[in-house]
């Protein structure tokens, strides 16, 4: 193995920045093909990655940018005008940077066949050279010298009350012997009028370069008059004719400043700031340390040592593990819009492609949630927004037929609510077709016909989730993948997390998934059930009481309690995990332990042998050999050094 | 050429290493590379809801790891689960990154086998499923099944508990 591997993952976490750079870019550049911010940052971007795959000795790659970086060198000087074609390509070529930076990562090789493309790109650059002398004939008597934002504010600092920011062209006589020394000697008068924020050709390199057109351009700062530094220039000799005018600064806006600011996001994103890059399974191995630690430090709890000591020291070491927890809990989150970033591209391409006007608006991408989540939820997130616009967004014309503005809307929003991440789909299309889905669950045999009689429109909807339903008959190449609903609902399930659905015909359907902020360590209450102590998670408990048997109502056959007005149907735990074979044994005490937990709107009754008492648990997986056990949905250890299991609440009510 | 002979004359050679155990008086082994750890059994945490063999889920310095009955897995006779009351270990495997552990007995000793030394079982006596066993050893005093563990964990799983 070469020296390059250690710089591999550091070359490939860049990669994906860069990327993801230039596809936010190009997206701002198609809405805004003008702004010469975004061509520099979009050059810039590409211009770094080709340097790094040049060091890392990609040359595919480093080709494939610097045809890219050429293109859009000529976008940036006009020569090529952005349209939904050179869009195009360019979101195709950054395709292609993924493709091979995907390759080279599985299998080392970059092998990927990208002449076709290439060819591409050379014709839009030839044509665009050919192009040039046209247009190169009224810039440069129209245009001057273009400021860049950067430049523009370092005159604004610099720059004095009574100065004046003057564009100078000078133009040298055709039959000027000595050009560069007299351009030297332009430049040095007009160093000593005020202060040359730019020119053309630079400085340097008038001992270089053949002067065009025999014209010099300069922008000066200076407290002279236009007419004293005309007179100051033409003393020199082999000047044909000056040309002076006074340039406005754009005036500092709220827009302007905005502008600026994002860009400088931009550019601060490419600087080494005071941060470092960890590999995340140093941190999912650190939150295991933290776990142990945890773990031991409960169970030094159990000992219960009598000694003055002991009892000092163990708040202390309870503070030190909890804002240790807290810490590694802060450094592990990170704002959704790492997620988010990829889907306007997204859904641009699909809305193109389906031929369907989208407005996709993004809310909250600071809203910030664990890594690991973030991870796995990229996939079902990718499948709820492309069925909103597959499923969800009609074509123009039939939205204007319902009355509706003829360019849908998708929403995607997160913020916090309490201890969860609440993230929301929202899309004002068709809206989903129950009578569809129903017949689906019925031929599928998900449902009875009986039981979908007992059944409200809510629930209906629900049946969205089983396996095998999909309301769309054939399978398009956007939901083609083999994703249905029913992964959607699983992994964010294996995320503990819940996801519900409301819809209205021709109003859109709105997708809501909420989310534990962490997943690694919770709040639970301890029970006894059978002799077994068992973990019920805070967050699925609504309150606990004690009841007595006279207490217990019967609603159709099966036990009830009234609680405030509420019937809550009550469930034996013992039942549900099958421990033991005489149920309902709690009607013989005098009081009976009760857990009111919620599963959304539902709420329930979990009757259990002895409430014990609240405790920091660390989720564990329970193994993968034993998956999917029903009502269990992990393990935990608790003071003794024992394994207790946690009950899947949601799975039970 | 040379290392090539050299690699032939230690592939013919063959031996393995078995990890020999007692479950229900029989002696069973299984490939000492599979075979992790040896501990002693601390408290098995009973899991409902999942198949009869699994006796239940320990802690092994952190990790929850599942306890599989070799007795029930393997279908023998119940009658013979008591005896050995201190000698029963759990031999934890590693197979397909995944720790199991087995609840066996009693652990005897590592032997060397070599694979002609193992023998082709045409029936077991005590209803084995045949295809949880690789081969029969009868070259050292007694005789040793060897587990094929592949099959035995992971060919479809069996009833639930309480079911």
């Amino acid at each position: 193995m070469s020296d390059n591997d250690q710089y591999l993952d550091m070359f490939f976490a860049e990669a994906r920045d860069y990327i993801q750079m230039l596809n936010d870019n190009i997206l701002q550049l198609e809405e805004n093909p003008e702004n010469k911010e975004v061509i520099n940052s979009l050059f810039r971007a590409a211009h770094s990655l080709k340097g790094m795959s040049a060091t890392m000795g990609f040359n595919t790659l480093t080709e494939l940018t610097h045809k890219l970086e050429n293109m859009m060198d000529k976008i940036r000087n006009g020569e090529i005008v952005v349209d939904t074609e050179i869009i195009d390509l360019l979101f195709a070529g950054i395709d292609h940077i993924e493709n091979i930076v995907a390759q080279i990562k599985e299998n080392g090789n970059e092998d990927i066949d990208i002449d076709g493309f290439l060819k591409q790109l050379e014709k839009q650059i030839s044509v665009a050279k050919n192009r040039k002398p046209e247009e190169k004939e009224e810039k440069p008597a129209e245009l001057g010298l273009e400021l860049s934002s950067e430049e523009i504010e370092n005159i604004r600092e610099n720059k004095k009350e009574l100065d004046t920011v003057y564009q100078i062209k000078v133009l040298l006589a055709d039959e000027t012997e000595f050009k560069q020394a007299r351009a030297s000697m332009i430049f040095k008068s007009a160093s000593e009028l005020g202060y040359i924020v730019k020119s053309e050709p630079k400085k340097e390199e008038i001992a270089e370069v053949e002067l065009e057109n025999n014209k010099i351009k300069i922008i000066l700062v200076s407290s002279q008059t236009e007419e004293d530094i005309q007179a100051e220039i033409m003393n020199i000799t082999d000047i044909k004719e000056v040309k002076i005018e006074e340039i406005k600064l754009p005036e500092k806006e709220e827009g302007d400043k905005k502008d600026s600011g994002e860009s400088k996001n931009m550019t601060n994103s490419f600087e080494v700031s005071s941060t470092v890059r960890v590999d995340i399974n140093k941190l999912d191995k650190l939150m295991n340390m933290i776990g142990e630690l945890l773990i031991n430090k409960t169970r030094l709890q159990a000992l219960n040592i009598k000694s003055d000591g002991f009892k000092e020291v163990l708040p202390q070491l309870d503070r030190v593990t909890m804002d240790l927890h807290h810490t590694v809990m802060q450094i592990r989150m990170e704002p959704v819009g790492v997620m988010f970033n990829r889907f306007p591209r997204m859904i641009r391409d699909l809305a193109k492609e389906e031929g369907k006007e989208i407005d996709f608006i993004m809310k909250g991408k600071e809203t910030e949630l664990d890594r690991s989540i973030i991870d796995e939820l990229g996939d079902p997130m990718t499948h709820l927004l492309r069925n909103a616009v597959d499923h969800g967004i009609e074509k123009p014309a039939e939205r204007e037929e319902k009355g509706k503005d003829s360019e849908g809307t998708i929403n995607l929003s997160a913020y916090q609510k309490g201890s969860e991440i609440i993230i929301e789909v929202k899309d004002d299309g068709s809206g989903i077709n129950i009578d569809k889905v129903v017949q689906k669950a019925l031929t599928k045999e998900v449902v009875s016909k009986n039981e979908i009689e007992e059944m409200d429109r809510h629930e209906k909807l629900q049946l969205l989730f089983e396996p095998g339903i999909s309301t769309k008959e054939e399978v398009s190449d956007v939901s083609g993948r083999g994703v249905g609903m029913d992964v959607v609902k699983r992994t964010i399930a294996s995320l503990d997390g819940e996801i519900f659905i409301e819809s209205k015909a021709d109003k859109g359907t709105k997708f809501r998934i909420s989310l534990p902020l962490t997943l690694a360590i919770q709040e639970a209450l301890m029970v006894k059930i059978n002799d077994e102590i068992f973990a019920i998670p805070l967050n699925a408990i609504s309150e606990t009481l004690k009841i007595k048997t006279e207490e217990i109502k019967q609603v159709k056959g099966s036990d009830v309690i009234v609680l405030r007005e509420k019937t809550i149907p009550l469930i034996d735990s013992r039942e549900s995990l099958n421990l033991d074979i005489d149920y309902g044994q709690y009607k013989d005490k005098k009081e009976i332990p009760i857990v009111i937990v919620k599963s959304g709107a539902k709420e329930i009754g979990l009757i259990v042998d002895e409430l014990l008492y609240q405790q920091e648990i660390v989720i564990k997986s329970l193994s993968n050999y034993l998956n999917n056990v029903p009502n269990i949905s992990g393990a935990t250890i608790i003071g003794d050094g024992e394994v207790a299991l946690i009950l899947d609440v949601r799975d039970i009510a | 050429m040379y290392n090539k002979d050299k690699k032939e004359k230690i592939n013919n050679v063959n031996d393995k290493q078995y990890l020999t155990f007692k479950i229900a008086n029989e002696n069973y082994g299984l490939e000492l590379t599979q075979a992790k750890e040896i501990i002693k059994p601390p408290k098995v945490t009973n899991v409902p809801n999942t198949e009869e063999s699994i006796q239940g889920v320990i802690n092994l310095r952190g990790q929850v790891i599942p306890v599989i009955d070799m007795i029930t897995k393997l279908g023998l006779n119940e009658k013979e689960k008591e005896g050995y009351k201190n000698e029963k270990r759990i031999v934890v495997i590693n197979i397909k990154e995944i720790l199991i552990g087995l609840y066996v007995d009693n652990v005897k000793e590592v032997v060397k086998l070599s694979d002609n030394e193992i023998e082709d079982v045409q029936e077991t006596k005590k209803g084995i499923r045949q295809e949880y066993i690789k081969g029969v050893s009868t070259t050292s005093d007694s005789l040793i099944i060897i587990i094929d563990l592949d099959n035995l964990l992971f060919s479809n799983k069996q009833k639930k508990k309480g079911a």
